[in-house]
Order: C-alpha cells, then structure tokens, then sequence
C-alpha cells in the first residue's frame, strides 16, 4: 500500500509560481481531497504527485521512497483523469491492459486481470466495445477500471466526476467511496466541489493561490475553519459572514452589527474594544421567527427556494443579507418581516483585515 | 404580410445564391457540359463538327503516349503523397514543439504555399540549373560530384518537378497536421506517460490514431492535385525533356491546343474528372469505414 509525503514542494512555471512551500502527510489508505477554487494548483499538485510534472524545489515520497526525480511508470501510482482520456481506437479491454502489457506481463494474465476488474465494475459486456460506444458514465467506470486493473500504490483522481451529470455524479461518486472501502488504495482525488469533498473525503486540503490553507478530517474544516476562505468554501449555502465591531460588556464580548444589533459572543474571545470582525454563522445554525422581536436581527425575506427537502431563506437586513437553512417546511414568503436568531455557541469570529479566525479559549 | 408568403421564404436564400451560381453556370457549369458534349464529336474548325460515338473514348484505351503519361502521373501522385505526406508530419510535429517559437522558421516554411507556382518553377529553374554554375551543382561540387543535367536530363526531370511539388505541399499540409495535432486531447499524452509509454509509443497510441482526420485530408488533396497536376509541369518541363515529365493534364494540354483535337482532349479530361470522382468516393466510403470501427 502507500503512504504520499509532500515536502516544501514548489512550483514555477517561467516566472510565475503556482505551487508555494506545500508540505502535505497523506497516510496509508487514506482518501485525501483537495479542493480549492480554480486555478489554485490542485492539477498541478497531482501531477506533481504523478509525475507528469517536475517540481521546481521539494521532494515527493510514496511509500517512504523519494520519487522526486522518478518517470510516473515507476511511481506505483493510476491516475483517473477528468476526461477519461481512454484510447479511442482500442477497445475497453485493451484500454484496461495497456499499462500491464507495457510492463511485459503475458497475454493470458492480463486477460484475467482485465476480466476480474471488468466484473468487479460490472463492465464485462463492454469489453470489446471501443470508447465512443459508451456512454459517459461507462467511459468513466472504464478508466477507473483501467486504473484498478495495475494494483498501484496510489490512486490519483483529477475532477474524474465533472463531465458527468448531476444524477450521475451523486451515483458514482457513492461507487468511488465503495472501492475505497473495498480496495483500501490510498487515494488523493482533486474536486472544486465542496460536496464531493465533504462526502468522500477522510481529509481535506484546501488550497488557496498554491498554498495549503487548511488540512484536516471535513467537520474539523466545516466546525473549526482558521479562516474565512476556508469557512465560506466549505458549506453551501455558504456561511453568513457579517461585518461588526466589538463591544466589550464586562469581560464579556459582544458583536455590534450594522443595523444595530448587539449579539453576544461570549467569553474568552481574544479580540478588544472596537476590533471590527466577521460575525460568521452558519444558515443551519440561524434560528428564524416571524416578525420583529428583541434579541435578533429583523429582516425582510428576500428569497425563498425550497429544494423540498430543505428550506433555505435569504433576507435583507439593514446593511447586509443573512441566509437560513432548515428541514422543516414553514409557511414563509417573500416581503415577510422576520427576526433571526443566530445560536450563539455556533459562531465563528473572524478577522475583518486579516479574515483569520480570532479563537475561544476553552478554560475560560 | 408579404414576408409571411411560404414562396418568398423559399425564394430568398435562392436570391441571395443567385450571383454565385449565375457566376459558376456561366465559367463552369457550361463549359463542363460543353466538354462533354465535345468528346463525342470529332471538332472541326471549319465546318460542322462530325458525331463519332465512343470513338475518343475507345481512342484513349490504345493510345500509347497517353499511357506513358499516365505512367509518370501515377509516379508523380504515389511519389508527392507519400514523400509529401511524411515530410509535412515530421515537420508539423517539429514546429509543434518548441521550434513554434521561432517565427523566421514558420514564415520560411509558409512561404512556398503563398508563392506563385510560376515563381517557384522559375527558383527551380535556377537552382536546379544544369550548367556547372547551377545552385545546386556548384554545392554538389563541394562533395566532388560531377554537375547533373537535372530538369533537361529525362532520368532526373521527373523527380525534379516531384521535388517542387513537395516543397510546395508540405506547408498546407502541415497547417493540417498541426491543427490535427492540436485537437489531440493532451490526457491522452498523460495517460500514455501513466500507462508507461515510452515517446516512440506515445507517437503510435495516441498521436497518429488522433491524426487519422488529417491524414486522411492530406492523402486526398495529394492525390486529387497530383493526378490534375498541370501548372507545375508545364512551367517547369513543359512536359519534356523526350516527354520525360508529360502528365496526363500536359498530355491533354498538348492534344487540344497544340495539334488542336479538341474532341479528344475533351474526352480525355472527362475520363480523367470521372477517375478523380471515383477517387474521392472511395476515399470517404473507406473513411466511413475506418470512422465505424
Ligand atoms: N503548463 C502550464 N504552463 C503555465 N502555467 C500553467 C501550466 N499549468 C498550469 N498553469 C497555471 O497554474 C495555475 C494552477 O493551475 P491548475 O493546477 O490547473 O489549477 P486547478 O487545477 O486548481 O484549476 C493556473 O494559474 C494555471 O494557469
Ligand atoms: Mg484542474
């Protein structure tokens, strides 16, 4: 099995740096995401990874082993690619064996390998089939087989569910999140879709211009973000971030909002008199109650969208907007005059300069 | 509303068509129709012409000097699309790298594509001169080699004129091969280098299976303008020397203009529009072919 070890990894191409100073420890077995918006470097890292691309300084380990200066063959590595990059002119089972008959193993075992895997991916009536009489969901299930077929070390998966429909995507990314559990192959899978992350991921780094900003389980990114990026990436809909400025009430800080309201934050902050911040609440954790009343933020409903299964309201307030999310239906609508209730133990403060999380302190 | 008239509707794109197909009936419909009526006559300056049935056509079948230059013809096409074809690939897949760069590069390769034909043959001429003086000679005469006859020896002339239409394909056919290469889904590279493939591998599994559309571009327009191949020969060898160099296009040239048969020549070039009609449809039923498989 493999274990993947990143150290101080860079990363220029000509005069631009795209990967800064990433150290990254990704263990045996272990389902690592990295998720970052576009252009963040999360391609290039895996290919870094893979072998496809050189770094400029650091060093990359698998196994415990610097492959730094290895070709992506003798990397113990299958990669699944964004789109499937099958050959068109073989057929899927010659797609699935051609890395093995490129090692030299004979005939009659790739036959068997291929036949194997074709099963376990309930692909074997497609065997002699080529790519372009498949449909995009078989031609993704093709090149993960094709990947599963050589028994690597790592798995590398870039965007491998992003030309697939949205139905599909929710299906297959179940099948992917099975042949983990199956397999127990270390994988590291590059997505900018939070949900896919949260949902497959057993760590997530979240990358940023090149740069980790947070690498951790998903709920101790989701509950605990260092920073607003973070927080905001994370979750949709995505945290209400509202700009306020801090009170000191006898020891005990609390948020001044722009229309006015005072919301506690509770003890142990490490912020003073007048710090402005970001008040961060997630829509879950904001409580909603028809018309104005103390203690709240008044608003006005502005939206609402109902997916059926949850309810999700976005409303003005004076001077900034303020989502919410919950299951139950409710009978609201929009021009409705309503206060919100942000539970207090939820919030995250944040930074308003820096946008870098300003913590509590358990003791006190 | 007038515009809400079915026949106007069907009308319009007819109008807009009008110029175009007025143009074309006029300078090529007509005379391709007139062509053919042609090569059942025999074409008398004086006089009416005189109606002989197939005679031209069965005349065709026994002719020797046409043989000969259908001979030379089928030399001139399998040579230029071959040669043509590789040379343009090796040389797409050079500039496709980082040679693209270099734009002094590029624009020396194009050059000859935007040339006229009749400047090119006289560069030929002069490069390929046969005196001791010749371009080309006097740098044979550095490696000691005694100066060639070229374009006036009969053994060399043919593929001296084969060498000009190569040099004169290979950029247009390039331009192809680059398009081609770049509609290469570049995974693909990356799934070869996973897979393990070395660059020699890359080049069969991934870029020539991807070129296949261009190939198969380059492959007919070659033989399409080497079997009507005219300007090229007659600028340079006129077709000669001993008819060294006659292609079927001269060959026809020659019969109509210069010993003024024009029913013949006429029947002639319709066998030869028929032949390259022919080509072409087994060109993309093989091609639908290859496309199904
Ligand atoms: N071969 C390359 N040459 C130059 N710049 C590149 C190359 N590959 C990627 N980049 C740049 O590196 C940055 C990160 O790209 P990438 O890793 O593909 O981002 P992501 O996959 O997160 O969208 C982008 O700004 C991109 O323009
Ligand atoms: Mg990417």
């Amino acid at each position: 099995m493999g274990s993947v070890s990143l150290h101080n990894i860079n990363k220029s191409f000509k005069a631009v740096d795209v990967i800064h100073d990433v150290a990254l420890e990704i263990e045996d077995g272990e389902f690592c995401v990295l998720i970052g918006p576009s252009g963040s470097g999360k391609s290039t890292l895996l290919r870094i990874i893979a072998g496809l691309e050189e770094v400029t300084t650091g060093t990359v380990s698998i196994n415990g082993k610097d492959v730094t200066e290895l070709p992506p063959k003798q990397r113990d590595i299958a990669m699944v690619f964004q789109t499937y990059a099958l050959y068109p002119q073989m057929t899927v089972a010659e797609n699935m064996g051609f890395a093995l008959k490129l090692a030299g193993m004979p005939k009659a075992q790739i036959a068997e390998k291929v036949r194997q895997t074709a099963r376990m991916l309930e692909l074997e009536p497609l065997l002699e089939r080529l790519p372009k009489a498949l449909s995009g969901g078989q031609r993704q299930r093709v090149s993960m087989g094709r990947a599963i077929v050589r028994d690597p070390s790592v798995f590398l998966f870039d965007e491998p569910l992003s030309n697939l429909d949205a139905k599909l995507r929710v299906q297959v990314r179940g099948e992917i999140a099975d042949l983990h559990r199956r397999l127990g192959t270390t994988s590291i899978y590059v997505t900018h879709d939070q949900v896919e992350a949260m949902t497959l991921g057993q760590k997530i780094v979240v990358l940023r211009d090149g740069r980790v900003e947070q690498a951790g389980p998903p709920l101790t990114l989701y509950n605990d973000p260092i920073n607003t990026f973070v927080a905001s990436f994370l979750g949709t809909p995505s945290i209400n971030l509202i700009e306020a400025c801090v009170e000191m009430r006898g020891g005990e800080a609390a948020a001044r909002l722009p229309d006015g309201a005072l919301l506690p934050l509770g003890s142990g902050h490490d912020c003073r008199e007048g710090q402005a911040i970001l008040y961060g609440i997630r829509p879950e954790h904001v409580g909603i109650v028809a018309g104005g009343q103390e203690g709240g933020i008044t608003a006005t409903i502005h939206a609402v969208e109902n997916t059926g299964s949850d309810m999700v309201i976005l409303s003005d307030a004076q001077g900034f907007r303020v989502s919410a999310a919950f299951k139950e239906q409710r009978p609201l609508e929009p021009g409705q005059t309503v206060t919100l209730i942000p539970d207090h133990s939820k919030v995250r403060v944040f930074d308003a300069g820096s946008g870098k999380r300003i913590r509590r302190h358990e003791n006190s | 509303m007038w515009f809400h008239s079915k026949r106007l509707r069907w009308t319009i794109p007819w109008l807009f068509l009008a110029p175009a197909l007025i143009v074309f009936t006029w300078f090529k419909f007509v005379p391709i129709i007139r062509g053919l009526v042609m090569s059942f006559y025999k074409v008398r300056f004086s006089g009416s012409d005189q109606w002989v049935g197939l005679a031209n056509f069965e005349r065709a079948f026994s002719d020797s000097a046409l043989h000969a230059a259908t001979l030379n013809t089928l030399i001139y096409v399998v040579s230029t699309t071959i040669a043509g074809g590789v040379l343009s690939f090796a040389v797409a897949m050079a500039l496709e790298g980082q040679a693209r760069h270099i734009r002094i590069i590029r624009t020396a390769i194009f050059i000859p594509a935007v040339t006229s034909i009749a400047v090119l043959a006289e560069i030929w001429r002069i490069l390929f001169y046969p005196g001791a003086t010749g371009v080309v000679n006097q740098m044979l005469g550095v490696f000691a080699i005694a100066p060639q006859g070229f374009m006036s020896d009969p053994d060399q002339a043919l593929f001296i004129v084969i060498l000009l239409q190569i040099w004169k394909n290979v950029p247009y056919n390039m331009v192809i091969f680059i398009a081609g290469l770049a509609s290469i889904n570049r995974e693909l590279y990356d799934a070869a280098s996973v897979d393990g493939a070395s660059a020699l591998r890359k080049l069969w599994h991934v870029t020539i299976p991807g070129l296949v559309p261009a190939f198969s571009v380059v492959i007919m327009l070659s033989l399409i303008r080497g079997f009507r191949v005219f300007t090229e020969v007659y600028t340079t060898t006129g077709g000669g020397p001993a008819d060294a160099t006659e292609v079927i296009m001269t060959n026809i040239f020659k019969t109509g203009f210069e010993r003024f048969d024009y029913g013949y020549a006429a029947a002639v070039s319709f066998l030869l529009f028929a032949f390259t009609v022919c080509l072409t449809i087994v060109h993309v039923t093989v091609k639908n072919r290859i496309d199904r498989t």
